[in-house]
């Protein structure tokens, strides 16, 4: 099937960031178009959703040149839910950045990069075709170096040069696994790619294994796993608290889609590789858990947690089960709400207390209680307690490592799930119980809350509605575990 | 040709490897840039090198012709990795002018837990 539609969450983030330059000088014209964009894309993301479940997989050929010789750009489930994610995200930190981002950011095209960041984040996942998607990648990593490093602050400096180098080195070990792979299927297609490593011989096999575990370390670059996560907890720290919240929502899931994709699509169900991508999540699940214990800069603390939680998601992958892959799906979009609030959180508990350390916090809920009840129901969420979203993620994936009797995962998300509450508490005791500090700085925390009620509004919801929502996510698990349906909706030729 | 052009790349991504395991910034940009090159020329390996080939398919059967698309396909990592690296050394510059020194195990933050 094909529509036009599937462009649009690519091109109005693009519009409106060529817009937003225009108004160089005008934030207020700026922060309200960044607004408006995010909310179109939000309606267009349910509307594509609604198409794809009634009409199929919608393919656009780009300038009307049909698969495998042009760029395709594909929308399947997966894809909606993902593109659904990162709208909600972004309309999330456009409503927190208003109050947040100082005025020398703002002059300087916060606004502008943000939607280009949006753009990339989007085009990587629309798109069908393997060169196109390092090109998107490069278009959200160009906008995320320059949002990161932005304002250049000595501290700030080291951190985004850790970033650009390990995601520059990423990118290159990218154009390898590309070249290699173009070299041996000739076509950069997906799904024509697919097709050819199906049909590909034994002996060129073991080459394509190799070449499927080159981009598992790529996109294990750009979502943290364990062992390259070392970027991660210096990077989140330094940058303005939205930006560090819009990373730690979408740009790590942008690699775990990417992972997804790669290895139900292309390479699917090799039990070498499934391994690997097993045991490779769980010691990111809990040597990530384990650093976050030791931390107590708050933000720090949260990007050991995300290292943690990607774990979560690449091992639903790694099952490979409908039930496993429907877990991680519910556990991405569980994790992008329930993370980036919290990352808002400690946006507020920074500006409130002045400081970083939560050693030094202490007796936040004095005062702000309701601040600080949101803040408990994402982090009892992030711990898995019921009845909140994080315990129905895990709990998917318990069923899922049941099914497949896999019992040594189910003991490592137990334990995983374990300490992660215990550091949620470890937090919660030091910065918002306790003794009040004299010394807080007066803020509107008024104006910053919106945000948080979005994303943690989001994930109560999707903690009600959980049979509903596991009934979609498990279509979308379905449909990615038969990838015939994408091949016949891209490779069908003229598919209009 | 093909052997030629794999020693090239063997020897960009050594070197390549030897300045990124450096402690000063600027030789990690440098050893960056060797990979970018690695990358590009072994893309264009992969198309298969053909010597005297048009880049065009004419349509006679058993013509020989050079494969045009990993030529687009380095043009574009080009102009991406130009841009990416031209970015990177001015935040290797700025990262010097702030902490007045390349070594990174120097930079303000180097100690955080």
């Amino acid at each position: 099937m094909t529509s036009n539609l599937v462009v649009y969450p690519i091109l109005i983030p693009l519009v409106a960031a060529i817009i937003q330059l225009f108004f160089a000088k005008n934030t207020y014209v700026q922060r309200a178009l960044g607004v408006i964009s995010s909310a179109l894309v939000l309606v267009v993301v349910v509307y594509l959703y609604q198409l794809v479940r009634i009409e199929g997989i919608q393919v656009y050929e780009m300038g009307n040149w049909y698969a495998p010789f042009g760029i395709v750009i594909v929308a399947d489930l997966l894809a909606c839910f993902m593109l659904f994610l990162s709208a909600l995200a972004s309309l999330a930190m456009s409503a927190y950045s208003l109050a947040d981002i100082d005025k020398d950011r703002e002059k300087f095209f916060h606004f502008p990069l943000f939607q280009l960041l949006l753009m990339g984040i989007n085009g990587a996942f629309l798109t069908g075709d393997i060169f196109n998607l390092f090109v998107m990648y490069e278009v959200m990593l160009m906008a995320s170096y320059v949002l990161l490093s932005h304002g250049s602050e000595a501290r700030q400096l080291r951190g985004s040069l850790h970033y650009v180098m390990i995601n520059l080195f990423g990118s290159t070990f990218f154009l390898f696994g590309v070249g290699l792979l173009y070299g041996i299927t000739g076509t950069l297609n997906m799904a024509d790619i697919a097709v050819a490593v199906q049909t590909a011989d034994p002996e060129t096999q073991s080459m394509l294994t190799a070449i499927s575990m080159m981009f598992f370390v790529v996109f294990g670059v750009k979502t943290a796993l364990v062992p390259l996560f070392f970027w991660m907890p210096d990077a989140y720290p330094q940058p303005p608290v939205a930006t560090a919240a819009m990373f730690a929502a979408i740009m790590t899931k942008v690699g775990v889609y990417s992972i997804t994709r790669t290895f139900t699509l292309m390479f699917p169900g090799d039990e070498f590789t499934l391994t690997v991508i097993k045991v490779v999540a769980v010691s990111s699940m809990l040597i990530g858990v384990l650093g976050a214990i030791a931390q107590t800069n708050f933000r720090r603390l949260l990007a050991f947690h995300s290292v943690s939680q990607v774990g979560f998601m690449v091992l639903g992958v790694g099952f490979f089960t409908p039930m496993g892959l429907a877990g991680s799906i519910y556990f991405v979009m569980h994790h992008s709400m329930i993370k980036s609030s919290l990352f808002l959180c400690s946006g507020i508990a920074e500006r409130l207390t002045g400081n970083r350390d939560i050693k030094k916090m202490g007796g936040i809920i004095e005062g702000h209680p309701f601040y600080s009840a949101l803040f408990l129901v994402a982090a009892f969420s992030l711990a898995g307690l019921p009845p909140f979203s994080g315990f129905f993620a895990k709990l998917i994936l318990l069923f899922a490592g049941a099914e497949s009797q896999e019992y040594i995962y189910i003991a490592a998300i137990l334990v995983g799930g374990f300490l992660t509450l215990f550091s949620m508490v470890k937090i919660w005791q030091l910065a918002y119980w306790g003794k009040r500090e004299p010394k807080f700085n007066t803020v509107n925390v008024g104006s910053f809350v919106w945000g948080i009620i979005i994303l943690v509004g989001m994930s109560i919801v999707l903690a009600i509605m959980v049979q509903p929502v596991y009934d979609m996510v498990h279509e979308a698990a379905e449909q990615l575990l038969d990838p015939s349906q994408y091949i016949e909706a891209v490779l069908t030729k003229g598919s209009q | 040709m093909i052997g030629l052009l794999a020693i090239i790349i063997g020897v960009l991504v050594a070197t390549g490897t030897y300045l990124i395991l450096k402690k000063t910034a600027f030789k990690v940009a440098l050893g960056m840039v060797l990979y970018g090159q690695a990358a590009n020329v072994l893309i264009i390996t992969m198309g298969g090198v053909k010597t005297g080939a048009p880049p065009i398919l004419l349509g006679e059967d058993g013509i020989v012709y050079t494969d045009p698309l990993v030529q687009a396909l380095i043009l574009t990592a080009i102009v991406i990795g130009f841009g990416v690296t031209s970015f990177l050394l001015v935040l290797v510059y700025r990262a010097y002018q702030a902490h007045d020194s390349d070594n990174v195990d120097l930079f303000e933050g180097a100690d955080d837990k």
